[in-house]
């Protein structure tokens, strides 16, 4: 190693230590991937929830069969593969931190599920899971299987907001837009809210449906009444 | 300007790098303190040939000062430097395509009386096993069991320095430790049986 420590010298002769807040802007850059991400976990994961919590579990048999049937058509893949795969982006970013080196794996997907599934907690409170049912049809296929499932009015669903009702008639707007008439006289009716109905029964003409079941479009999310005061 | 270096050996290497980042001249203390014990890590774990290794040394002091100003205090100075030549190691095996290995084990580095202990072999077996040998078992151990070995053992880092070096959990030093140590003992044996 002959005059490794002049040669040394020479070259860094005419350089000079990189900037400070270089570092601390790349730092921070990381740190806020990392928790952007986690955001973006949790979103998804609201709506995940969101969806899971209002399935029709109980009209399986109605909707497709059987129970394995109905599970896949109706569970809410997308939102879950969404949340993992935010959560192990935010992993990685928080892993390339200057201190993410120290924690292992398994403590921060812990910690980091834990807090997702508060954010999310907190966001469906909020009313968040609902932006799901503002997306349109095709979209939907995708994104909100149940909302597909329930606006095939010719196997008898269908689901809206209420415009107009009175002792037997419920004037309806369905997901898509589409004007109905709901004739409910021999419908069993559960109290429900604004933001809409789901409704078993059957199409009699174009515009005209029967209906034999009358229920909310979804369920109120644990504080959900609370917060929406 | 000439410089003497016996003035700053009471100065800690932090305190060195405050140095450096006022005036240049002071980085020759780093390199002078650092230069042979870095040679001496990277042939432990890389099979480079002298120029190779003197360029990789080269590099990783151009490094340690261009990115003066990232250093943490909260971490040792030497953990630091010494993360830096691993990673630019790692980067030559990329560029060179080789493999990491164990390439020198020196008589005097008393690295079996070191992981002896360690091992608890003594009553167990009597091992006389010469530095070719060592260094061909070593050969065998999985690369990331090795690293430790070679970093707990050879450069006598504890494990907080280790896992600030490979940058992985300090619980994760101790599984590698406790693993690379029992795959070290089983090829000894295995040695030792068929010698």
């Amino acid at each position: 190693m002959k005059n490794l420590d002049e040669q040394i010298l020479g070259k860094i002769k005419d350089l000079k230590p990189k900037a400070k807040w270089k570092f601390l802007v790349k730092n921070y850059f990381v740190w806020s991937l990392a928790i952007l991400f986690l955001i973006f976990a949790s979103f998804a994961c609201a709506l995940f929830l969101y969806l899971l919590i209002n399935n029709d579990w109980e009209y399986y048999k109605i909707i497709a069969g059987s129970f394995w049937d109905f599970w896949i058509t109706s569970f809410p893949h997308i939102w879950l593969v969404f949340t993992i795969a935010f959560l192990m982006l935010s992993y990685f970013n928080f892993k390339h931190t200057e201190k993410g080196y120290k924690f292992s794996k398994r403590h921060i997907i812990s910690l980091a599920v834990v807090i997702i599934f508060f954010l999310a907690f907190v966001f469906c409170s909020f009313g968040l899971g609902k932006v799901i049912d503002a997306i349109n049809l095709d979209q939907s296929k995708v994104f909100n299987q149940r909302k597909v499932i329930w606006l095939n009015p010719e196997k008898g669903f269908l689901a809206g907001e209420i415009v107009k009702e009175d002792e037997y008639n419920l004037e309806l707007i369905d997901f898509e837009g589409k004007f109905w008439i709901i004739n409910i006289e021999e419908a069993h009716m559960t109290p429900y809210r604004e933001e809409g109905v789901k409704i078993l029964g059957t199409k009699i003409e174009d515009d005209v449906f029967k209906a034999r079941e009358v229920q909310p479009w979804s369920r109120i999310f644990l504080f959900e009444k609370d917060f929406l005061k | 300007m000439i410089m003497i270096l016996s003035e700053f050996e009471n100065k800690s290497d932090e305190e060195v790098t405050k140095l450096v980042l006022q005036d240049q001249k002071y980085f020759l203390i780093l390199v002078k303190r650092y230069q042979d014990k870095l040679y001496r890590y990277i042939s432990r774990i890389s099979n480079f040939n002298e120029q190779e290794k003197e360029d990789i040394l080269q590099d990783v002091f151009v490094k340690v000062y261009v990115n003066l100003n990232s250093f943490n205090p909260d971490l040792k100075f030497s953990s630091w430097i010494y993360r830096i030549t691993r990673n630019e190691v790692i980067n030559n095996f990329r560029k060179y395509q080789r493999r990491p290995q164990i390439a020198r084990i020196d008589p005097e580095d008393d690295f079996m009386s070191r992981i002896r202990s360690g091992l608890d072999l003594e009553k167990e077996i009597d091992v006389k096993i010469d530095a070719g040998h060592l260094r061909e078992i070593l050969g065998k151990i999985n690369n990331k069991y090795k690293e430790v070995l070679v970093l707990k053992f050879l450069e006598e880092k504890d494990y907080k320095e280790i896992s600030d070096i490979l940058k992985i959990p300090m619980g994760t030093v101790a599984t590698y430790i406790s693993r690379g140590k029992k795959e070290l003992k089983k090829k000894i044996e295995k040695y030792e049986k068929f010698r």
